[in-house]
């Protein structure tokens, strides 16, 4: 789907290097009139750094080779004022995680003024006038009264939909978008993506996305980039890329993508509860409530609102949900790690609920039942001491429930490492040496040291590139079926759940919306809400992707 | 209105610490073996004499009547005696010095653009001078100007200030005769001879202090120029002065400033030592005379003033706080 | 004790302030030039205020107050000579009736105040009758409760006049005393016998703001905390008197000056600092500075031996009830480490007597001669006599450095006899109160001592009458004697100076006899002056320089 007119950004042979590192060897691309490009890869494949250094931002002690031109002005090497002029004027760049990218201490509107008139001369009430008339193209409602708003008082979709109004301020010829719904709900990020892709139908403006997300791509890109190492391994249009891959990279790259089965939309009905776990209950939530924050006379926040779930021994229960559904205060409820307001909660037999509210005797109890239970994180580098070894790490539990010590100890901790596949000399290795996914199985092999009857996993792969992720969920399933222990995996990513789960269990505004087996529900959602999230889920197939897309829009329509 | 009732809440609890510390002060007071009638009944001190003193000062009631008389007479004034002579402290009193024949809040009054003099200039001289080295040292960061700075920073962070108000004399005023040795001088009076006398009291105060200012500042930038907004800052084209200005320092200015509002009660204590140093007549030589003279009321007095101000000061600074933070005034309910 | 709150001074014989002086040394002693007029006069102060109201004024008879207001008599206070009491607003010093409870003064004619109006006896009579007044309480009171009818009388805005204040004729005043005093003509050279025009007191607590002048100086202009500048008084006769030479055209005094930075100052001696001298005494360390410094030396002032520092022996306590006990003490005690300890001579002198050196009558004597640092084996002696017994003695002392060390010194002098001594320092208001309340719980006290008039009364009288025990009073031995009270209601009756003067040395040896204190040093005072200050100079008493006599080099 390229076109043949001359393109408005093409990069050639870029070249970035920082002291001895080569971030960037030879990248050549160019983005077209109206198209979307995609810039893939995994961390450190040299994505973003190609968009910075198209920009001009690279920090001092990055030496930049090659060329960059912008409808044939060559950005390398040019003067800082025309690089201004250009920054914000002719690029306009979206970043991901608006609430970081927006200067906390302004309201979003000054900010955006701020944009227009460092490059066009109007007064400030023009420029306030043309800000609000940004952000109602960019689909807020409301312009008014979200350009008065600091952005901590906005939600992250409109935030990121106020930094598109940004970036198209000026009518930027090119707009770079960089991981722009990586921290977004995936409901969201489909409204995101639509306002992407319709400005660059209306306006013709030429877009860089930059995405590690096979799903985003095949939503919106019309040419991918891949990008592994530095290097541009595979460019094409998004559909033969996906059909037939030609480089090995971008087929693994590809393959390590959960799927989702496709989509049934059936009618909306009162969604079953199937919540009696086929086997013998290990953990059984009834009617839990969790409030935060309720003393004196203030409310507290209801994160959960009587939730019902069990989970059998030996079974996967995936919790999916977005951000604020409850999902993680479900997991740290269940691992007593916050008290329980009401409802019964009970793990193997012992009232979780009411140790968790009691002091003394409670913290006993509830220290028995942890030596049972294995808890693995998002972020593996903060669970895990940085000053310590991994073996003692993982020695820690072990050495606080077992009788273990010396050799025998040792024995047991290179059994675990071996068990998530790290060799045995990790033991003495710090975290800091480790990658994220190594990290993560260290955190698995620790959770996993005392036999634990339950693991609670929350978010374990989010933070990880899909290959890497593919792998941990790889693991973690091996483990789960050679070890038997039942397991509650919290995640928002649908198609990570599909991977592990038996049953799946949807939470919406801190209630259980729908549960019922893994086919049932990602295939054939009942619930309104269920339907919607997963239809808003993009797929890593643009054919499959577009089917999925008319459907959301079809649901986001329907009140 | 959610400002509103943000500053009506911390109006409220800065008149909830007052009462606290007034209650507090009055009470160490009662607990002095002082007796302020003793130290103005004169000489020869007869049983009689004093007891007519203590009378007369009302120092013969019991200590709540005391106080709840203590605290009437801010909001009414007092009167102590009776006839022509009577002594008579109009509202808001905050008691009468008998041993300098005023009313404690006339001192205090007569006293304040001194202090003020001193201690707004030393702030500002902290603060501007601070925050200026600090900018400089975090975008030079790793030149010599960024390590001189911080030399200088290492070399101030607690120097006493009564030997540096010394050695400023010594050598400013006395060797190289650059400025005078003691002394205030009105702004009304000459504003020039005003900031002939603060200069070296100022800098004095404030040199040292400003340094430490200067590492939190290049800190804090620091960290600032590494947030994602100030790379949304550079994409959107400003230039760097408005890059730094308007976007990271305000930034960086938050936690400056919640520094400075925990300093402000240093900045008065080390303008008593520099007045002293400097023979200002402000607060605290008052204070330091109070203490020597064993002038109970006008300590009290004085005490709660001092207090008054850090609270205030604290109110003014989560006031700013609250300007520059947008989030303090919501969360802070 | 006292506290003197003498305009600019801190306190005076009260332990409290650290005293430094000079060694005896004392070459600004001789006016020789005479007094030459004009110049401008600045005076450094660390005090804060100055009180210019007489009734609240306990000022020396030749500080501040006096350069604006006249009493019916001064001080002569001339270096080598003792200090003499002379007519000032009066024709003499006064003339008591036989019984002398009845003094008499005539004023001199042509006496007229800073507005033109005559100063009349009135004047001094409702000056006089303003300070019983509790409003206006603070000052020297002595003659309240000596007049009759004193000790009722609460000033003239509530209960008239005071009969026993009697003014015949504008220029006569007589005074009916409630017993005879022989002391009186001391007593009417206070602050309170300062002449006030009644019509210049509408508003009495005002008064002091911009008083009425009766001296050689008015007030121009006065910022408290800040500073005093003082100019002419045209309508003063210099002729009239005989003790204020009103040298310089202007006075200024700097309030509030650091004494540390003032001292440096006058050790700079430049520009109008030349025209300086330095109320507080010279801080320690600008005094050993000044030692090397040739220029800054000769500009330095050191008092004569004057007032006493002495260590109580608590005749109430039980360890000390024994009379043999309390003399051991004064051989055990080793005054030449006192000494040391306030800074070797530069700081005093040791004492054998109680009477200040610089008032007239005293006798010199040592009962207990003992050399500089004591005689152990006396003392020894003593105690074995005394039936050994176990001593283990309280010394409360005020938590000054130097007051501390001169507790350390007395402490290690009666170690050697065996007396074991516990060290209790307390801040100056819980010494106060521990040292003159009414329980004495101990058995030593450090204090000193300089009285407010020159007179033998003033050291014997408050510090050994049995009626200054306790209530904030300063008999800190708890010494009760009938034969030394009566020998001191005799003194104080006589109005034959002589025949007093030979009462008060016969109390003092008495006292000594039964040893409640052991006296500890005559202290000195230091002061620095600018260069071309001139008869700047400094008696034993008062141990402060005379303000009325100091002229400036033209």
């Amino acid at each position: 789907m390229s076109t043949s007119s001359t393109p408005v950004l093409s990069v050639d042979t870029l070249t970035v290097d920082f002291e001895t590192v080569s971030a960037v060897r030879g990248a050549t691309f160019e983005v077209a009139h109206g198209q979307v490009t995609a810039l893939v890869g995994e961390s450190g494949s040299g994505k973003s750094v190609s968009a910075t250094a198209v920009l001009g931002l690279l920090p001092g002690n990055a030496r930049v080779g090659g060329s960059v031109r912008l409808n044939g002005e060559e950005l390398i090497g040019a003067n800082p004022a025309r690089l201004r002029q250009v920054r914000g004027g002719e690029i306009g760049t979206v970043f991901q995680e608006p609430m970081s990218a927006l200067n906390p201490v302004l309201t979003v509107g000054a900010q955006i003024a701020e944009a227009i008139r460092t490059h066009r001369t109007l007064t400030r009430r023009e420029a306030w006038e043309r800000t609000e008339h940004l952000m109602a193209t960019a689909g807020l409602s409301e312009p008014a009264r979200i350009a008065g708003s600091y952005p901590h008082e906005l939600s992250g979709g409109q935030l990121q939909r106020a930094m598109i109004a940004m970036a198209i301020s000026c009518d930027p010829v090119l707009l770079i978008a960089d991981e722009p719904t990586t921290a977004l709900d995936v409901t969201v990020q489909a409204g995101i993506l639509q306002l992407l892709r319709e400005l660059g139908e209306r306006l013709g403006t030429a877009i860089l996305l930059i995405t590690h997300d096979m799903g985003v791509v095949a939503d919106l890109a019309h040419d991918v980039v891949v990008m592994k190492d530095g290097e541009v391994v595979e460019k094409a249009p998004v559909l033969p890329l996906f059909a037939q891959p030609a480089h090995p990279y971008t087929k693994n790259l590809l393959q390590a993508v959960p799927r989702l089965p496709e989509l049934e939309l059936g009618e909306t009905a009162k969604a079953p509860m199937d919540d009696e776990g086929a086997r013998e209950a290990l953990v059984s939530f009834r009617n839990v409530v969790v409030e935060y924050g309720g003393r004196g006379r203030r409310d507290g926040v209801r994160a959960v609102q009587g939730v019902d779930l069990q989970i059998g021994a030996g079974e996967v229960l995936g919790l999916v949900g977005e951000s604020g559904s409850g999902k993680t205060t479900v997991g740290r409820a269940l691992a007593g790690l916050i008290p329980v307001t009401s409802g019964e909660l009970e793990v193997d037999g012992v009232d979780v609920a009411r140790a968790s509210r009691t002091t003394i005797r409670g913290t006993r109890l509830l220290r028995g039942l942890r030596s049972r239970m294995g808890i693995v994180f998002q972020d593996p580098a903060s669970s895990l001491n940085p000053r310590h070894s991994v073996g003692s790490g993982i020695a820690e539990p072990l050495t606080l429930h077992t009788a273990l010590r010396g050799p025998a100890l040792r024995k047991r901790i290179v059994e675990l490492l071996e068990s998530v596949h790290l060799a045995a000399d990790f033991a003495d290795r710090y975290p800091h040496e480790l990658s994220g996914g190594q990290r993560q199985r260290v955190a698995i092999a620790r959770a996993l040291a005392l036999d634990p009857a339950l693991l609670i996993a929350d978010e374990p792969t989010s933070a990880l590139d899909v290959s890497v992720q593919m792998a941990v969920l790889h693991l973690l399933k091996d483990l789960q079926s050679r070890l038997g222990f039942a397991c509650l995996f919290i995640s928002h990513d649908l198609a990570v759940i599909g991977q592990l789960a038996d049953r799946v269990a949807v939470m919406h505004h801190g209630k259980v919306v729908e549960q019922g087996s893994t086919a049932q529900v990602l295939g054939a959602p009942r619930n309104a809400y269920t339907q919607r999230l997963l239809a808003a889920a993009p797929v890593a197939d643009p054919i499959h992707q577009r089917r999925r897309r008319e459907a959301w829009q079809s649901l986001a329509r329907t009140p | 209105m959610r400002t509103a009732r943000f500053l009506a809440g911390r109006l409220a609890g800065m008149v909830v610490v007052l009462v606290v510390i007034s209650l507090v002060t009055y009470a160490l007071f009662l607990l002095l073996p002082s007796d302020p009638a003793q130290m103005s009944c004169g000489r020869p001190c007869t049983p009689e004499n004093l007891a007519i003193a203590s009378e007369f000062m009302g120092f013969d009631q019991p200590w709540w009547r005391q106080y709840l008389e203590f605290v009437a007479g801010i909001f009414q004034g007092r009167s102590f005696g009776s006839g022509p002579a009577a002594v008579h402290c109009s509202a808001p009193c905050f008691g009468y010095s008998f041993q300098l024949n005023q009313p404690v809040t006339q001192l205090i009054w007569a006293r304040i653009p001194v202090t003020f003099s001193i201690a707004v200039g030393a702030a500002v001289l902290w603060l501007v001078l601070g925050v200026a080295l600090g900018v400089l040292a975090a975008v030079r960061q790793g030149t010599l100007v960024d390590r001189s700075a911080m030399a200088f920073a290492v070399a101030g962070v607690s120097a006493p200030v009564y030997l540096l108000g010394l050695l400023g004399i010594l050598l400013f005023g006395f060797t190289l005769d650059m400025v005078p040795v003691s002394g205030y001088v009105p702004f009304s009076e000459s504003p020039l001879d005003w900031l002939w006398h603060l200069v070296l009291p100022w800098c004095v105060l404030a040199l040292f202090t400003s340094a430490v200012y200067a590492r939190l500042t290049r800190g804090q930038m620091i960290e600032a120029l590494e947030e994602d907004y100030v790379r949304t800052a550079r994409a959107k084209g400003l230039s760097e002065p408005k890059v730094i200005g308007r976007h990271a320092l305000r930034n960086v200015l938050i936690p400056v400033v919640t520094v400075f509002g925990s300093d402000v009660g240093q900045l008065l204590g080390g303008a008593i030592i520099t007045e002293r140093v400097f023979s200002m007549p402000g607060l605290g030589s008052l204070l330091l005379s109070a203490v020597g003279q064993g002038d109970l009321p006008l300590l009290l007095g004085v005490v709660l003033f001092a207090a008054f101000l850090v609270v205030l000061a604290n109110f003014a600074v989560d006031v700013v706080y609250g300007l520059l933070d947008p989030r303090v005034a919501q969360t802070q309910r | 004790m006292k506290r003197s709150i003498i305009v600019s001074v801190v306190a005076v014989g009260l332990a409290l302030s650290a005293c430094n002086a000079n060694s005896g040394s004392d070459e600004a002693k001789s006016p020789a030039s005479g007094t030459s007029k004009g110049g401008d006069l600045t005076i450094l102060t660390s005090s804060q205020t100055v009180t210019l109201d007489p009734a609240k004024s306990q000022n020396l008879a030749i500080t501040t107050l006096s350069l604006f207001n006249r009493r019916l008599t001064s001080w002569q206070i001339e270096p080598g000579q003792p200090a003499e009491a002379v007519p000032d607003l009066a024709t003499d010093t006064g003339t008591p009736s036989a019984d002398g409870k009845t003094w008499t003064y005539t004023l001199k004619s042509g006496l007229k105040f800073s507005d033109g109006t005559p100063i009349t006896a009135k004047d001094v009579k409702y000056g006089l009758e303003r300070s019983f007044a509790p409003e206006l309480s603070g000052g020297l009171g002595y003659h309240k409760g000596l007049l009759e009818g004193g000790d009722q009388y609460q000033g003239p805005y509530t209960d008239g006049e005071l009969d026993s204040i009697e003014t015949p004729d504008d220029t006569t005043i007589v005074f009916h005393l409630n017993k005879s005093y022989g002391d009186w003509p001391w007593i009417v050279s206070m602050p309170a016998f300062s002449p006030i025009p009644k019509a210049a007191d509408a508003k009495p607590q005002e008064y002091g703001q911009n008083p009425v002048s009766s001296g050689p100086y008015q007030v121009e202009s006065y910022k408290e905390g800040s500073s005093l500048v003082a100019g002419r008084n045209p309508e003063w006769d210099q002729a009239s008197d005989t003790v204020r030479t009103a040298g310089p055209d202007t006075i200024t005094m700097q309030l509030g000056q650091d004494d540390t930075v003032a001292a440096q100052r006058l050790i700079a001696d430049s520009g109008d600092d030349q025209n300086a001298f330095q109320a507080s005494f010279v801080p320690p360390a600008q005094l050993s500075q000044i030692q090397s410094d040739a220029g800054a030396k000769s500009r330095l002032v050191t008092s004569e031996a004057g007032a006493l520092a002495y260590l109580a022996l608590n005749t109430q306590s039980k360890s000390l009830a024994d009379v043999k006990v309390r003399q051991a003490i004064q051989y055990a005690v080793d005054k030449k480490a006192v000494q040391i300890a306030v800074g070797g001579t530069i700081g005093g002198e040791p004492a054998t007597t109680l009477i200040t050196p610089g008032i007239a009558g005293r006798e010199e004597y040592d009962l207990y001669p003992a050399g500089e640092s004591g005689d152990v084996e006396k003392a020894k002696a003593l105690l074995t006599e005394a039936g050994n017994p176990a001593l283990d003695l309280t010394l409360l002392v005020e938590s000054d450095p130097v007051e501390v060390s001169k507790a350390q010194a007395i402490q290690q002098g009666l170690q050697r006899a065996g007396i074991k001594v516990t060290i209790k320092s307390l801040e100056y208001e819980a010494w106060v109160a521990e040292a003159t309340g009414d329980k004495g719980e101990y058995d030593l006290a450090i204090s000193s001592w300089q009285p407010d008039f020159p007179s033998a009364n003033g050291n014997i009288q408050p510090l050994f009458a049995s009626s200054e025990i306790g209530g904030g009073k300063y008999n800190l031995a708890r010494y009760s004697e009938p034969e030394v009270d009566e020998l001191i209601d005799q003194a104080s009756a006589s109005t034959d100076p002589a025949e007093a003067q030979k009462l008060w040395a016969q109390a003092d040896r008495r006292i000594l006899e039964d040893s409640p204190v052991v006296p500890l040093l005559f202290k000195k005072n230091s002061f620095l002056h600018g260069s071309n200050v001139q008869n700047f100079f400094v008696t034993p008493f008062p141990a402060y320089p005379n303000y009325l006599k100091v002229s400036l080099g033209q």
